[in-house]
């Protein structure tokens, strides 16, 4: 029967896929040309203390996401006021992430079929995660996250041959744009994480939340790095910067004799794999919104409608793909409000309201009972 | 029961549903192209495209035949198009492997063929390119060869057997040309290909043609053998400035640019004698390896090209016993001297008549001292011809084959 129930070990795994998941499509940020590097490493490094923020509230509040506590914290209209926003960030991020994918087949593979064919194929899938709840997806990730790193990473050592290291140098010599690059890839894809708030209450797990996260942080960043170096010592500049699929093409350089060839199908299979998590996850954290929105009991009720919503917008949200990739640099103008700024809003009351009451922190049970009793009071 | 029978019976007819896409096209519907040749343009277009396509037949005793067809166009998209209204088969690039564009055009400019490359789907970035020296492309893609049927599948193999054992032709792969193209600090080279008339040859093929009708001989492999008159030779590179072609290089100097830029694999170097200048003596290259040292100055730059180079004897002619060392320092000393020659010579050459830094030195300056490529990256054109570069050759012999001295004459 349904089960909504997953392991931190899964969690884990679902985090990974999450965040490697548009941005090994997209190669990254490569703005500051040779400098990418370093400025992924930034990100990264910017990406650590949001990462304590979300676990934080996740380890105050174990048992509630994110719409529970800004009903709690905030009453009727102030928590519906967010919960609407938080749900509509991840029903938008879900119908970027599809656009993204139909986009990469579209531009690389398939030129005349329709996005839109696409889009539903991808939106049935997430449908049915969501209908079977969320362990398929963490089941499903543990048998099929390590192929996928495998496959990459096999990828990578064979353009061992085509790499020139030349094309790393010089180093530092666009400074400016470091920061633009770490900005970017901080907002898209390391804290896009935020989405997980609304889910962590499935996870039953005896690990404290910050290791999980700093976990899949490390490792999503580990492989989203060698990628980009690897695509920036193979392609060289200005190519990396100037192709829309950097990962691909480096993919498709690789030729060792006669045998092995053409492997590209490699990388993109893994990344309709990536994709097809990264949706799914969008959607469960939309519908759990919208159900606590319109007090709906069962949340799967609501991701027909959402998933209609997220296939149909995919299409016209964007004119072109060149608009898709502007947006994403400009992504991060509007989505720190969501990312940043509600987890703040969220973590500074409910962290004064457990202190007041003086609460010991690692009883969490207690606690959030407790707090039951405080929004029933109120 | 019935429900999962249903189910299945569902499952199974999305296999009837749900056969192939947009994009599907049957194998046979579609023509595999090898190679594409872009001269000028006829009928007041910009381009002539001749494609080379690969027409095997089926059944039992296939063969791997090529035809090829042409079309014009204002670019290479246009062109290709164009070649569809000849056929009803839809062109396939996904196996093409080389792109010949003939000197004409490349004088004009060949970023936007290179940009049509890059920018298609189908068409790989790991596609070869070449230069048609004195010759039109297609002449080269109707050329006919003995080995081989798909005469571009047989050029790419001519490029990469030249670069491994000859030290030639640098950058072949299209992503690389077009990086090398954009960059401010180094020119493009591209190899170049021309067709040699052997007269003797065609005279040597009427004979054996004769005999043939003569009848003595048995029907075989005397029908496919060869009745070219002439035939492909990989000649040195192309020098471009920019995207356009403006000298050439012979096969020699391209030896010597491979070994400044550091890309030898295998090479053979025949000098002359010290004195004797009808003697020759031949070295293998076993490896080499370059180091470019920059010294700046105030509005020029020094530079010191360090080459260090393996090598062992491979043919001499005067008498020496390579067991004495004395004779051995001799030969080495000659051999970094004229190394050094030839080097500096090259270096002459595409500092005064070519004008154009083949050898990639402001990249290196770039790479290595990004601040004090600031002050020279706008006018290197400039400083490029009025620099000093200094040579400096260093040979170890390490072996003269499996003979310890030259047999007397």
């Amino acid at each position: 029967m349904i089960n909504d129930k997953i392991s931190g070990k899964q969690f884990v795994n679902i985090m990974i896929v999450f965040t490697m998941g548009s941005s090994l499509v997209t190669g990254g940020c490569m703005k500051a040309k040779q400098d990418s590097w370093i400025g992924l490493l930034i990100a990264v490094a910017l990406a650590v203390p949001a990462m304590f923020l979300f676990a934080r509230i996740n380890e105050l509040a174990p048992k509630k996401n994110i719409y529970d506590l800004s009903y709690i914290l905030y009453g009727k209209v102030g928590g519906a006021i967010l919960t609407f926003l938080f749900s509509f960030f991840a029903l938008s991020l879900g119908t970027l992430v599809i656009r993204n994918f139909t986009e990469y087949i579209q531009v690389v593979a398939l030129a005349e079929t329709p996005k839109i064919v696409n889009a539903i194929c991808m939106g049935v899938i997430a449908y049915l995660t969501v209908r079977c709840g969320i362990e398929i997806l963490g089941r499903g990730n543990v048998f099929v996250l390590p192929i996928v790193l495998g496959a990459i990473l096999f990828t990578v050592v064979l353009s061992y041959k085509d790499a020139d290291y030349m094309n790393l140098l010089p180093v530092l010599e666009h400074k400016k744009n470091i920061i633009e690059c770490s900005t970017n890839m901080l907002a898209f894809p390391f804290l896009e994480t935020v989405v997980f708030l609304a889910i962590f209450p499935f996870v039953e797990t005896k690990t404290k939340p910050v290791k999980l996260y700093l976990i899949s942080l490390a490792i999503a960043s580990f492989m989203i790095l060698i990628l980009m170096i690897r695509n920036m010592l193979v392609l060289g500049f200005p190519l990396a910067e100037s192709i829309y699929f950097p990962t691909y093409t480096t993919t498709g350089i690789i030729q060792i004799k006669e045998i092995i060839t053409r492997i590209e199908v490699i990388i993109s299979a893994s990344f309709i794999i990536l994709g097809l998590v990264k949706v799914s996850i969008c959607l469960f954290a939309c519908c759990k919104g919208y159900a606590k929105l319109f007090n709906i009991g069962n949340y799967r009720k609501t991701s027909i409608p959402l998933i209609l919503i997220m296939v149909l917008a995919s299409g016209p949200i964007y004119k072109s793909t060149m608009q898709m990739f502007n947006l994403v640099s400009n992504y991060k103008y509007y989505s720190w409000i969501f990312e940043l700024l509600i987890p703040i809003i969220i973590w500074i009351p409910l962290e004064i309201k457990v202190r007041k009451h003086k609460l010991h922190f690692d009883d969490c049970e207690q606690m959030s009972k407790t707090m039951e009793k405080m929004a029933a009071s109120e | 029961m019935l429900k999962k029978l249903v189910v299945a019976i569902l499952i199974l007819s999305n296999v009837f549903i749900m056969t192939g896409c947009w994009n599907y096209v049957e194998v046979d519907e579609q023509l595999t192209v090898s190679g594409i040749a872009v001269d000028k343009g006829q009928k007041g277009k910009k381009y002539h495209l001749t494609a080379e396509f690969i027409s095997g037949g089926g059944g039992k005793d296939a063969q791997m035949e090529t035809e090829t067809i042409e079309a014009d166009g204002d670019t290479i998209i246009e062109a290709i198009r164009s070649l569809m209204t000849t056929g009803t088969k839809m062109f396939y690039f996904g196996h093409c492997k080389l792109i010949i564009i003939s000197d004409k055009v490349a004088k004009k400019g060949i970023a936007d063929i290179l940009d049509t490359i890059i920018r298609d789907r189908e068409i790989r970035v790991t596609m070869n390119i070449v230069i048609a020296k004195h010759v039109k492309a297609k002449d080269i893609l109707m050329s006919q060869d003995v080995s081989n049927p798909i005469i571009s599948y047989e050029i790419v193999e001519l490029i990469k057997v030249t670069r491994e054992y000859n030290g030639q032709a640098p950058v072949d792969l299209i992503y690389q040309a077009f990086n090398s193209l954009n960059s401010v600090g180094s020119s493009t080279v591209l190899p170049s290909v021309e067709l040699v008339k052997d007269k003797d040859k065609s005279g040597s093929d009427e004979q054996s043609n004769n005999s043939k009708q003569s009848g003595d001989e048995p029907n075989g492999e005397s029908n496919t053998g060869p009745k070219a008159k002439e035939y492909l030779r990989i000649s040195g590179v192309c020098v471009f400035k920019k995207d356009k072609m403006i000298g050439t290089l012979d096969e020699k100097d391209t030896k010597f640019l491979s070994f400044i830029t550091n890309k030898v694999d295998k090479a053979l170097i025949t000098v002359e004698e010290e004195k004797r200048p009808n003697d020759y003596i031949s070295f293998e290259v076993s490896k080499s390896k370059s180091k470019i040292m920059f010294d700046f100055k105030e509005n020029t730059v020094d530079v010191k090209v360090k080459v260090k180079t393996e090598v062992s004897i491979n043919a001499s002619e005067k008498l020496k016993n390579y067991m004495y060392k004395s004779d051995t320092s001799k030969t080495q000393k000659n051999l970094e001297h004229s190394m050094k020659y030839y080097m500096e010579r090259l270096i002459k050459h595409a500092q005064i008549e070519l004008h154009s830094d083949i050898f990639g030195f402001g990249t290196q300056i770039h790479s290595k001292h990004p601040k004090q490529w600031k002050k020279y990256k706008d006018d290197w054109d400039e400083i490029f011809k009025k620099m000093n570069v200094d040579v400096d050759c260093e040979v170890t012999i390490k072996g003269s084959g499996i003979a310890k001295e030259t047999a007397n004459d």
